[in-house]
């Protein structure tokens, strides 16, 4: 009962937070759909762990905790890749702009 | 020809000045880029008569690299020669590093520090390092060297304009050799001299960098 309730407060603050920065304008509008529907499952799957029984039988895999922590794994691993690959992108943009940067204060000297 | 002589700097005020009066004896063209110091490499680079480029944020030796490339490509560079700004490097040497690119026999000439001993002052574990180094960039690139992370290089206008590299970080120096051998350009190793010093090998490439320099060498070779 105690983890049901921690995991419900932890999920329902994450959900304000989120709409919050909402509210600023600081995330786009599907992105907080997307987040707020994860914790709302979240949420739906504590109370209710029944339920994850109909994934276990669906992965064949025999306890449904077992299938939702095989899936999240395989859910995190594909997050931190595209998360990788995002900052090695926008690194990469740092380093053309500070490029055009150094270029372009040496030809206004020149 | 043309020869430009690059150097990528950061926080070398200690050396930059000596090494640029060095290359002075050679080439009057120098392109210092200022990697964000926050000591006054640029402006006793600048003083030396070098031209200065400076990095707003620090970004690498591979993203300095490519930035000074672009501004003598853009200025009419024909041989282009990389050199360290640690003063490991000897000005002395750049004539023979030049001379196969001049001949029309290569478009690009590695520094080698074994092909005739030519080295000084080195540890033990640095030169076990450099050795595994050459051999994981056979490995990986399959061109067997006998030096493959020399810093000093010289390449010819062509061979600048046809290699892309994107590794901002040490890895460059793989990616580099990786270029070479995609575009099948002609190179060869001469001998050059490196000295080492207390403050070079406090300013070097640590081992571990050298391991994840690695690692993420075979990264991106899983991944393309």
């Amino acid at each position: 009962m105690t983890i049901q309730i921690l995991v419900t407060l932890f999920s329902v603050l994450v959900i304000g937070k989120a709409l919050s920065k909402f509210q600023k304008k600081e995330v786009h509008g599907k992105t907080i759909l997307v987040w707020s529907l994860f914790w709302i499952a979240v949420i739906f799957l504590i109370w209710q762990p029944n339920l994850t029984d109909y994934l276990a039988a669906f992965l064949q895999v025999t306890r449904g905790a077992d299938a939702v922590f095989y899936l999240s794994i395989v859910v995190i691993f594909y997050l931190l890749f595209r998360m990788v690959a995002k900052l090695e992108k926008i690194d990469g943009e740092i380093t053309t702009l500070v490029r055009e940067i150094a270029l372009l204060k040496k030809n206004n000297d020149t | 020809m043309n020869i430009w002589v690059f150097i990528a700097a950061y926080n070398e005020e200690q050396t930059i000045g000596a090494v640029i009066n060095d290359v002075k004896t050679v080439t009057s063209t120098i392109v210092v880029v200022d990697d964000c110091s926050r000591d006054h490499t640029g402006e006793i680079a600048r003083a030396h008569g070098a031209v200065v480029l400076r990095h707003i944020i620090n970004r690498g030796k591979g993203a300095a690299i490519r930035t000074g490339t672009e501004y003598a490509l853009a200025h009419g560079g024909d041989v282009i020669v990389h050199f360290d700004a640690d003063g490991q490097h000897h000005a002395k040497d750049i004539p023979a590093l030049i001379a196969p690119i001049e001949r029309g026999e290569a478009d690009v000439v590695l520094g080698s520090r074994f092909l005739q001993d030519s080295i000084t002052n080195i540890s033990n574990t640095r030169k076990v390092l450099l050795k595994l180094g050459t051999f994981f960039t056979w490995w990986m690139s399959g061109i067997r060297l006998t030096d493959a992370h020399n810093g000093m290089r010289a390449f010819s206008r062509v061979a600048t304009e046809r290699i892309v590299l994107t590794e901002d970080r040490f890895a460059y120096a793989s990616e580099l050799i990786d270029e070479i051998r995609r575009l099948k350009l002609r190179y060869v190793e001469v001998p050059v001299t490196i000295t080492y010093t207390d403050y070079s090998r406090q300013k070097g490439q640590r081992s571990v960098n050298a391991i994840a320099i690695g690692l993420k060498m075979i990264w991106k070779k899983l991944l393309t």
